[in-house]
């Protein structure tokens, strides 16, 4: 964002204006709809990595987290 | 070299890297579009994703390699193309996004309903990607409306033309016949023999297709065949194409997927080679004017450009090469299903 914000006007800095390169053929509102559409499956994707990150913890290690000589696949009370 | 012998290198591999693409990835897509109905039960879906789960995400690297050696090498075509054609390659953008998505999270949870969510994520990620790069290469054989600023004047309704969506077609049968010849190398028991089915069918189908394609393009654009009647030795490449598509067929008959699958793989490199030399030396042809159309010669980079490039091709493509061929090395064999998989 710093890195973006920081050199406008500029894309190429000193080079080329964000106004020079623009696409002349495509209309702003595919662009608005792609910034959106963009956001969205984002932002999807972001909440779905949560829920599976808070399964994981929740689920907690696996069984070979066991201590030695416990019987496979029961649970170790700490 | 001189500015003219780099302009024609660069365009043999830019289309070295879509063939490529359309050989590595048209298996995996296939896959995904096979899925579906090659596997019928939660194992067999697993199953498919560790066929190809090695492999997608290299293969798919080849279409970001053509995209970027196209924006150096030609930047007036990818000014254009990438403008014009934006929001098809946004919805075809989209689709890959969800589609490896969907390889990493579906098997993450134990719910059907998650699971089905995702394996039809997974598959219509393939669809559109299987269908959109025929139509694509359906829109540079035919031309589109451009003007004397080299810019695109049409819609995105101008891409989905008739003639487009036939190649899209053609496209994805070719890439659903490659993926079930692929399901044949690594599977066995009912997925190969399900996949042997779809193997044959689809090559019928690519076949009807592809003569059906040609024929319509003789019609539509009679000046792609400029060059066949220039050079006739450029027939050598349909012929081969022939010959390697029959290939095919016998050892798909015969039950010797390996070979059916190397004859798949030379087909599409030939029906590209085809593409290719029909194309030669526009990159992209104007349909309403033919002084418009980009050529390999008004649309590249400077003679510098072109001749470092060249010199990060010939050390960077060996290396891709050696690593892609040493994954495919390392998990040869039949695909199984087993803990830390998909």
């Amino acid at each position: 964002m710093a890195a973006e914000f920081g050199r406008q006007p500029w894309v190429v800095y000193g080079l080329l204006k964000t106004q020079d390169a623009v696409s002349v053929v495509v209309p702003a509102w595919q662009i608005l709809l792609t910034i959106i559409l963009f956001a969205v499956v984002y932002a999807l994707l972001l909440a779905l990595l949560i829920y599976l990150l808070k399964r994981e913890f929740d689920h907690g290690p696996e069984s070979e987290q066991a201590a030695p000589g416990a019987p496979m696949g029961k649970e170790v009370t700490a | 070299m001189s500015h003219e012998v780099l302009q024609n290198v660069w365009y043999l591999l830019i289309g070295v890297l879509i063939t490529g693409y359309a050989i590595l990835d048209g298996f995996d897509l296939g896959v995904g579009v096979l899925s579906p109905f090659v596997a019928r039960n939660d194992r067999e879906r697993r199953l498919l994703l560790n066929a190809i789960g090695p492999f997608w995400d290299g293969n798919e690297v080849w279409l970001l390699t053509a995209g970027g050696t196209l924006f150096a090498a030609f930047p007036h075509v990818y000014a254009t193309v990438f403008s014009g054609f934006y929001l098809a390659l946004m919805l075809l953008l989209f689709a890959l996004i969800v589609r490896a998505v969907s390889f990493e999270f579906r098997s993450k949870v134990e719910s059907k309903g998650w699971r089905r969510v995702w394996d039809w994520v997974f598959f219509v990620g393939s669809f559109l990607p299987a269908l959109l790069t025929g139509v694509a290469v359906g829109n540079v054989v035919r031309g589109v409306p451009l003007d004397a600023q080299m810019e695109f004047t049409g819609s995105v309704f101008t891409l989905l033309n008739p003639f487009s969506l036939l190649v899209g077609l053609t496209g994805l049968v070719m890439f659903l016949a490659h993926g079930a010849i692929y399901l044949m190398v690594k599977t066995n028991g009912a997925v190969a023999e399900r996949a042997k089915r779809w193997a044959v069918t689809g090559w019928i189908a690519l076949v009807v297709l592809a003569v059906l394609t040609t024929f319509v393009a003789v019609m539509d654009v009679p000046a792609r065949f400029d060059n066949y009647l220039r050079a006739p030795i450029a027939w050598v490449v349909p012929l081969l194409t022939a010959i390697f598509l029959a290939a095919m067929r016998v050892n798909l008959g015969q039950g010797k997927a390996g070979k059916a699958f190397l004859f798949s793989a030379l087909s599409i490199a030939g029906l590209m080679g085809i593409f290719g030399l029909a194309n030669y030396p526009y990159l992209l042809p104007a349909r309403n004017a033919v002084e418009y159309g980009l050529t390999i010669y008004n649309a590249s980079a400077s003679r510098n450009t072109l001749t470092v490039m060249f010199i990060i091709a010939l050390i960077g493509m060996p290396l891709v090469i050696a690593y892609t061929a040493y994954i495919y090395y390392v998990f040869r064999g039949k695909a199984r299903v087993e803990e830390g998989g998909y």
